[in-house]
């Protein structure tokens, strides 16, 4: 696209009128002035850190197909849409002015192009400083420089019939040309340079790291979903033993006699020592020990109901309670209670049914 | 010198979920189950540069039997902490004692100690022989009383725990929230002062991955709310009849896709948060409800002004005239009965949710295309539904093993809480996304939205 309005407006300026004369002054303007002002935008741009350049702007007019727009949208996923509009704008200026120095090529090939100035105010004298400052940077080419001799002769004036003769008039393109090189092509390469560096830089800057998996820990700490769950009584066979190992308040006792009749005898039961617990073994009485339903059963606890190896009836009783009553069970507290029971091949696990 | 903690108490008191919050990682096991945790897990836990370790050990078993057998093997107190050594590893003691060898181990190799409670059950004595075996082994240890129910009993825990440990501290394992956790660990870089410096850089760490998360999910959000309000699906053939034939599918693959877009970037949300396990569930019975609820723009701050105002810097006021008009009729109709909102809803959503267009193609036949969702709400509802989701997930801790149920969330408060120039700079970013327009500053334009959304 810059290729074609380089084109276009290049042979616009270069065709010039029906004699074939190019004013002088308006190439310059076209060839150095405009894209000198064009860059320091750009630089502009890059030291604000802003801006999208020229094709920011044009992005903003209805003319792009709806497809193109979504995928330049999408670019801004990667936080890299502004320097690729940036580098985008720096493609359409080197393009214009590629377009530009083709059109004058070809004209300078296929045509005569006549370079005239005109000037109601300024002599050659005045414009000959301004001229050698812009020629400066090719001063290593001694032909492409102006001078005051080609300039008077080169000054036109529409009404005067004089003409100065042809060849001179085709003189300055080599003067056009460096002007155009130097104050055109060259720098718009430079700053494609720069813009395509902070693009590419722009894409390769880190994107969002998705979630990693996490290395499976060790397989002893899985969860064994086969566990058996005992089956909850509401019964137990009288006469009973209560043997207390949740060393439990007064009230407890009190609510268990009163649900299922009161034991025959009550032993509070510490975890150790173990021998003494062997004297539960003699009798035939059942026993039903009674438990903190919030504790989990702990290994101690185990090796004391293996202890009790007689062959009467036993019963394990989780209960809850606070602030000086007997509570509810929980449903998680019961079912790790059924865990462990059904672990255990004599032990039955019993609710008190409160219902009348 | 690395700072290695293990994390030990009765079974069923919340260790492994302690250690899962610490260590922001969902993978740690973690049951209703006692006995779940059989062997000492280590974890190292990485904070950017710094490191530190964890180890998640079984709970005591037999506390009574094991002091028994340390004081039998200890001739005075200066040989306390080598009767503990020898304790874990004598052989007949790994058979008898497997759980109390395991988590005294790694206390013996030079770990601190987390020693948990449970603060809503009254303290017993029973505890007592557990908290002395620790004591023997003479490391800096820290007492946390997670209150697993309520906090009934932490008063005669503190006073209990008191006497065996230094530093008491209550620390709710499902909702610890970050200052709580960093308390924690500050806490403990005052009594052991070999770990000290490095204590101090590892909270350093923390603070900063903080807040590269929530860069990275602003981050996230763009790319969520940019690709979503531009996607679409089309397909190539050879004749008008046949693209007209494709809409049903088209439409169906275009639904299916946004669907997977969202959840893939919520999965990676969940992602930067480091959650691996988490399930989240996006409620979106309302999805089409939600589309096409003119009054929800009332309610997200889009009044007669602002909706004017967003959709004229957006580039067309024709449009917004119209959803205006639109927009006045449904309000009045709320006015009157829940029934007729229903019914003027309806009647607006009569149109498709995204667009669906056949084209003629330059180079000969027909193009079926589906979307982009040219509604208006969309862009609201996508980004109600991940601040929710970057809330939930910044609230809550690893030990949580339920799911997150996906809503549209308070997106009306949040939009609210923002300045005035915050606000119409957000509604008219996402009325530009919606157009398929530019914007320029879409990250700086979320940010404040997502920020407040995490306070
Ligand atoms: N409500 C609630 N439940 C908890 C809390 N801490 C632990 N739990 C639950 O208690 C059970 C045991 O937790 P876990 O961390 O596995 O305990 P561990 O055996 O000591 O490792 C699990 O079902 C947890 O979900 C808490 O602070 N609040
Ligand atoms: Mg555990």
């Amino acid at each position: 696209m810059g290729l074609m309005v380089g084109f276009v407006v290049g042979y616009g300026v270069l065709s010039g009128d029906s004699l074939g004369r190019v004013n002088l002054l308006f190439l310059l303007m076209l060839f150095a002035f405009v894209p000198v002002i064009g860059l320091i935008m750009s630089i502009g741009f890059i030291v604000s850190g802003g801006g999208r350049g020229l094709a920011g702007w044009i992005l903003e007019l209805p003319i792009l197909p709806p497809r193109l727009t979504v995928e330049i949208l999408n670019l801004g996923l990667s936080g890299s849409r502004k320097s690729w509009l940036f580098y985008q704008t720096q493609v359409l200026a080197l393009s214009f002015a590629l377009g530009g120095l083709l059109v004058y090529l070809l004209l300078l090939l296929g045509s005569d192009i006549s370079f005239v100035w005109r000037s109601t105010l300024l002599e050659a004298a005045d414009i000959l400083p301004i001229l050698r400052v812009l020629a400066m940077p090719w001063w290593f080419w001694p032909e492409a420089q102006p001078g005051l001799d080609l300039l008077q002769q080169t000054q036109d004036y529409r009404l005067s019939s004089q003409t100065a003769n042809p060849p001179v008039l085709g003189q300055w393109w080599k003067y056009i040309f460096a002007a155009q090189c130097t104050y055109n092509l060259l720098p718009r390469t430079l700053m494609l340079l720069v813009a395509r560096r902070r693009y590419e830089r722009a894409m390769s800057a880190p994107s969002i790291r998705q979630g990693q998996g996490q290395p499976s820990r060790n397989p002893l700490n899985r969860l064994s979903e086969e566990a058996v769950l005992a089956p909850v009584v509401d019964a137990i066979a009288s006469p009973y033993i209560l043997l207390d190992w949740a060393k439990s308040p007064d009230f407890c006792q009190t609510h268990i006699s009163s649900v299922i009749g009161a034991p025959a005898e009550v032993r509070v039961i510490e975890p150790l020592p173990l021998a003494t617990a062997a004297d539960n073994a003699v009798t035939t009485q059942s026993l039903l020990v009674l438990v903190k339903s919030w504790e989990p059963p702990l290994g101690e606890l185990g090796d004391y109901l293996h202890s009790l190896s007689g062959s009467q009836q036993k019963f394990i009783l989780p209960l809850d309670w606070g602030e000086g009553a007997v509570k509810p069970i929980t449903a998680n507290h019961l079912n790790e209670w059924r865990r462990f029971c059904g672990s255990l091949s004599d032990w039955q696990l019993l609710q008190l049914d409160e219902s009348p | 010198m690395i700072p290695i903690f293990a994390v030990v108490g009765h079974p069923n008191k919340g260790k492994s979920s302690i250690v899962a919050t610490l260590a922001q990682d969902d993978s740690v096991a973690i049951s209703s189950a006692s006995g779940t945790t059989r062997v000492s897990e280590n974890l190292v836990v990485s904070v950017g540069v710094s490191h530190y370790t964890l180890v998640d050990t079984p709970g005591f078993q037999r506390p009574a039997s094991v002091l028994k057998w340390l004081q039998q093997h200890a001739v005075s107190a200066d040989k306390r902490q080598d009767a503990v050594k020898k304790f874990v590893n004598d052989e007949d003691c790994k058979l008898k004692f497997p759980e109390e060898v395991q988590l005294l181990t790694p206390i013996i190799n030079g770990a601190a100690i987390l020693y948990v409670v449970d603060g809503s059950r009254p303290y017993g004595p029973e505890y007592e022989a557990e908290m002395e075996i620790l004591r023997w082994t003479g490391q800096a240890s820290m007492a946390l009383i997670n209150p697993i129910e309520n906090e009934d009993h932490i008063q005669s825990w503190q006073q209990a725990l008191g006497q065996y440990f230094k530093l008491v501290r209550v620390f709710n394992a499902m909702q610890a929230d970050f200052e709580k956790q960093l308390s924690v660990l500050e806490a403990f870089s005052h009594i052991k002062e070999q770990w000290h410096a490095t204590i101090t850089g590892l909270i350093v760490e923390y603070k900063k991955i903080r807040f590269q998360r929530q860069e990275e999910s602003l981050q996230l959000l763009v790319e969520l709310l940019t690709k979503l309000c531009a996607y679409q699906v089309s397909q190539r053939v050879l004749s008008r009849s046949q693209a007209q034939a494709l809409q049903a599918g088209l439409e169906t693959r275009f639904l299916k896709d946004m669907r997977n877009i969202e959840q893939q970037c919520h999965d990676a949300l969940k992602g930067i948060y480091r959650y691996h396990n988490l399930d989240s569930e996006i409620v979106d019975l309302q999805l089409e409800e939600n589309l096409f609820d003119t009054e929800k723009w009332i309610l997200w701050g889009l009044n007669r002004k602002r909706l004017t105002a967003a959709a004229s810097m957006a580039g067309a006021a024709t449009g917004a005239a119209v959803d205006l008009a639109v927009a006045g009729s449904s309000l009045m109709l709320g006015a009157l009965s829940g029934g007729l909102i229903g019914a003027g809803s309806a009647w607006f959503g009569a149109d498709k949710i995204a667009e669906f267009r056949v084209k003629g193609q330059p180079l000969g036949g027909f193009e079926a295309r589906q979307g982009p969702i040219k509604n208006r709400n969309f862009p609201y509802v996508v980004l109600g539904r991940y601040l929710y989701l970057a809330t939930a997930l910044r609230h809550r801790t690893h030990a949580r093993r339920d799911s997150i149920q996906i809503g549209e969330g308070d997106l009306a408060d949040r939009i609210a809480a923002l300045s005035s120039k915050e606000q119409s700079d957000l509604h008219e970013a996402l009325e530009r996304l919606r157009r398929q327009q530019g914007v320029e500053e879409l990250r700086a334009v979320l940010e404040p939205v997502l920020v407040a959304a995490k306070t």
